[in-house]
């Protein structure tokens, strides 16, 4: 017993030792949701039309009862594919007009099949937090795997909406559901 | 260290956001905890097909559970007294305390209050947590955490059947008005016949029907649940009633006597409120707790032709609690909270009768106070070590608890890596069962002493990359004054006194990995001797090696998910001193999400190979060996509207 202490005490000293160098503080919640979805953004392609929305922002609607702030703030003024992002608070699903993402906080997810409908066929990339039980349709859905985030892609939907999304995205996904897109690099 | 927004996505997926609330009384992420924890989230309830409290222990890292037809007992780290009504773990449901104040059973079993269906994640703590939680939080506290309405939207109603006359029911209405409430309710009910006949070998005789019980192994059970959360302030309400059929011949009763059986209900009310004043985060709860237990216990007559008598042993819990905390943060780098804990037995009532003709053996009625303060410091040195010191004193009517401190010291020398050493103690008082319990052959003690341990454990956890995760730890424990039932010598009647001490050690090793696809796998392993401390010999029912595998990934392109699990536990001892072999039971779970899309199915097939095996019996039990079902089988499905 004494030499198993000693070779579990021996581990742990290595351990703190050979430990890599820190990759990440780990965040809060809200602040880390924000960071991916500010990642999505990099990886989902919108059709042209879709391009001219919004004039020279990027808009990301949440739709949300009470919306932790560092999620906004981890989102605000910072720039994907050369434009600025700019962040929509709503309460109603129709309000989602004008968006190019929507996202679609767990406090609200009784509202998703709505917010589902008003931009269905639309080139909305819509992402929610629903765990992974629920009938989730929106383009990608936020899942606690362990005591991390992982994240699923719905190719139809993204499909429908005319959104493209890059392989490396697909590849990182904990699930990816349907759909005919062809893969682009 | 970089700032979360500059991450990369593949960093991303590396972050911890998984909390737990239970190891301090505030959110913290896992590996600040000051304590080894394991989180079993509902997504995986849902996957394995779990079916009580009972099956999530069974499956985690260092816990092993035993079934007498009766309760399910869960064993930790190598510690189960048979007999025991899982005194030793504090159960919590969202923080609130559920042990009753009678037996202060952690009901873990089909008599615990919630479907599974409603539960959001179950926190594991191990080790001693007296600095917070007091009396009963002795080897673990297991916290369940309930779902909010956002969890589970809309209208669902479900069914359940499967072998043995299995047959469920059950609705659900969770719903996010745009005010802000958050409204949960939901009702069930199931029923189970049980195998026709239950043949126990040690009771091979004719005149106890050859060793053979008959239709004694149902059960029915009712259940209904309530939860309204509306800014800082939350209430809910849970309720279940069970009734199980007796098929052991427990306490002496008559073998195979149809009458023999027992009914358990709990109700809990809770509320919460939670507020900010300035730099002070002020949290106050309230909850009224009541449990009535009841068994019908045929006796053979003390005339030879007179016919069997019917005894009924009562017990009635009601209490109230009240708990004020203030948590703060001082010079940024320490988190201190303080609190103050109330409780009123109102009842703690035992009963003893015959009913036909009546006779009354016992009516023993208590009430009781005690309340405790407690504080806690968490003090965060750098950015990478964490310390934190916690105290609690209890105050009960017949005596001061022991006070029991918490010390632990988290290093994280990176972001992956995280190092704990954990000092910790508990108490347990006597509960008002071991105290009072008195009629034929037992008598009370009301000298009883509470009982106490004192643990050293080590933990390491590893993240390797994306995915893998790992972590080992090495625990001792000392337990001391443990209350047992003894026999006095004067007189030959049973009484608990404070006798026998006991120590072990143990390491645990556990692996977990994520893969592409949805494909995950978890596979654990645990190593204790727990022995008497007087004696050196080990502990009955205290098995050496404990091992888990689960395995879950996705079938048919995505549509169905595929989970297996495998459960091992070491030989065991039984009371005679017999050795029980090892087990290894696999289960098998294919769940369907979706289907029409309305529609989520699930087949679970427990003890897949039909392995034939046993658990120790308690005392009270004319068995040796419970011998376990065989292969079963229960299909549900769940439709959302």
């Amino acid at each position: 017993m004494r030499r198993l202490l000693l070779s579990v005490g021996v581990l742990v000293v290595a351990a703190g030792v050979l430990s890599p160098v820190a990759t990440a503080q780990p965040g809060k919640e809200y602040s880390v949701k924000a960071a991916f979805v500010f990642n999505f953004m990099k990886f989902v392609d919108w059709p042209e039309q879709a391009q001219a929305m919004g004039g020279d922002a990027f808009v990301v609607g949440v739709l949300s009862h009470g919306l932790p702030e560092e999620f906004a703030a981890g989102l605000r003024d910072k720039e994907v594919k050369g434009r600025r992002i700019a962040v929509q608070v709503f309460q109603d699903a129709r309000q989602a007009q004008g968006c190019h993402v929507v996202f679609i906080t767990a406090d609200a997810s009784s509202q998703l099949p709505a917010i589902l409908r008003a931009v269905s066929g639309k080139p909305v990339l819509t992402v929610s937090e629903v765990s992974n039980a629920e009938r989730a349709d929106a383009v990608i859905n936020l899942v606690a795997a362990d005591t991390r985030l992982g994240f699923q892609v719905n190719l139809e939907a993204a499909d429908a909406g005319g959104l493209t999304i890059s392989s490396r995205l697909l590849s990182l996904a904990t699930a990816v559901r349907g759909g005919q897109q062809r893969k682009t690099p | 260290m970089a700032d979360v927004d500059e991450l990369t996505l593949e960093q991303l997926l590396e972050v911890e956001v998984q909390s737990v609330y239970g190891a301090s009384k505030f959110l913290q992420k896992i590996t600040e905890a000051p304590a080894s924890v394991t989180i079993v989230t509902s997504d995986e309830i849902r996957r394995f097909g779990y079916r009580n409290l009972a099956d999530v222990l069974g499956r985690v890292r260092g816990f092993f559970t035993t079934y007498d037809r009766a309760y399910a007992y869960a064993g930790v780290r190598g510690f189960q007294r048979l007999g025991d009504y899982n005194t030793r773990v504090l159960l919590l449901i969202d923080g609130v305390r559920v042990n009753d104040n009678v037996y202060e059973q952690a009901s873990i079993g089909d008599e615990f209050h919630l479907d599974l269906d409603l539960v959001d994640r179950i926190e594991i703590i191990r080790g001693p947590s007296s600095s917070l939680y007091g009396s009963n939080a002795f080897f673990g506290v297991v916290n369940v955490v309930t779902k909010r309405a956002a969890q589970m939207p809309g209208v669902r109603v479900g069914a359940t059947i499967g072998t043995h006359g299995e047959q469920g029911a059950q609705a659900s209405v969770g719903h996010g008005f745009r005010n802000g409430v958050d409204l949960v309710v939901s009702a069930s009910a199931a029923d189970y016949d049980g195998r026709a006949a239950i043949y126990f070998p040690e009771l091979d005789a004719p005149e106890t029907n050859g060793g053979v019980a008959e239709r004694l192994d149902w059960q029915r059970r009712r259940s209904v649940f309530g939860k309204v959360a509306f800014g800082g302030l939350d209430v809910q309400a849970s309720f279940v009633h069970r009734e199980k059929g007796l098929p052991t011949g427990a306490y002496g009763i008559v073998f195979n006597e149809s009458r023999a059986s027992l009914e358990d209900q709990m109700a809990l009310v809770a509320v919460g409120y939670d507020r900010r004043l300035g730099p002070v985060d002020l949290r106050t709860r309230g909850s009224f707790g009541h449990m009535r237990f009841a068994g019908d216990f045929p006796y053979d007559a003390e005339e030879d032709d007179a016919p069997v008598v019917l005894n009924r042993d009562l017990g009635v819990g009601r209490w109230w609690t009240a708990e004020t905390m203030l948590s703060t943060t001082w010079r940024k780098t320490h988190r201190l909270t303080s609190g103050v804990e109330v409780r009123h037995n109102v009842r703690q009532d035992q009963e003893n009768y015959d009913e036909q003709p009546y006779a009354s053996y016992l009516d023993d009625r208590r009430r009781s106070v005690n309340w405790a303060w407690y504080a806690q410091d968490e003090w965060r040195v750098g950015g990478q070590h964490l310390v934190s010191v916690g105290v609690r004193q209890d105050y009960y009517d017949a005596f001061t608890a022991p006070v029991m401190p918490r010390v632990s010291w988290v290093i994280m020398p990176s972001a992956t890596t995280t190092v704990k050493l954990l000092y910790g103690g508990a108490f347990r008082a006597p509960n008002a069962y071991e105290t009072w319990y008195a009629y034929g052959p037992y008598k009370a003690n009301p000298d009883l002493a509470p009982e106490r341990i004192r643990t050293t454990e080590a933990v390491l956890e590893r993240h390797i990359g994306r995915r893998y995760r790992l972590s080992a730890n090495v625990f001792r424990y000392w337990v001391s004054d443990l209350i047992t039932l003894t026999v006095d010598p004067v007189d030959e009647r049973y009484a608990y006194v404070n006798d026998g001490d006991a120590r072990a050690t143990g390491v645990e090793f556990e692996a977990e990995g994520r893969w592409a696809r949805g494909v995950t796998g978890r596979v654990s392993y645990s190593a204790q001797r727990a022995v008497d401390a007087d004696s050196g010999a080990r502990l009955e029912s205290s098995p050496s090696h404990l091992a888990q595998m689960a395995l879950s990934f996705p079938v048919f392109r995505d549509a169905m998910e595929a989970a297996v699990d495998l459960q091992v536990v070491g030989a065991r001892t039984t009371k005679t001193g017999a050795t029980l072999d090892a087990h290894a039971v696999p289960n098998l779970t294919v769940t369907s999400p979706a289907l029409f899309g309305h529609l989520d199915v699930s087949l679970s097939i427990y003890n897949l190979f039909d392995t034939r095996y046993g658990h120790p019996a308690a005392d009270d039990l004319p068995q040796d060996v419970i011998t376990q079902d065989g292969r079963t089988v229960r299909v549900r499905a769940i439709w959302r509207f």
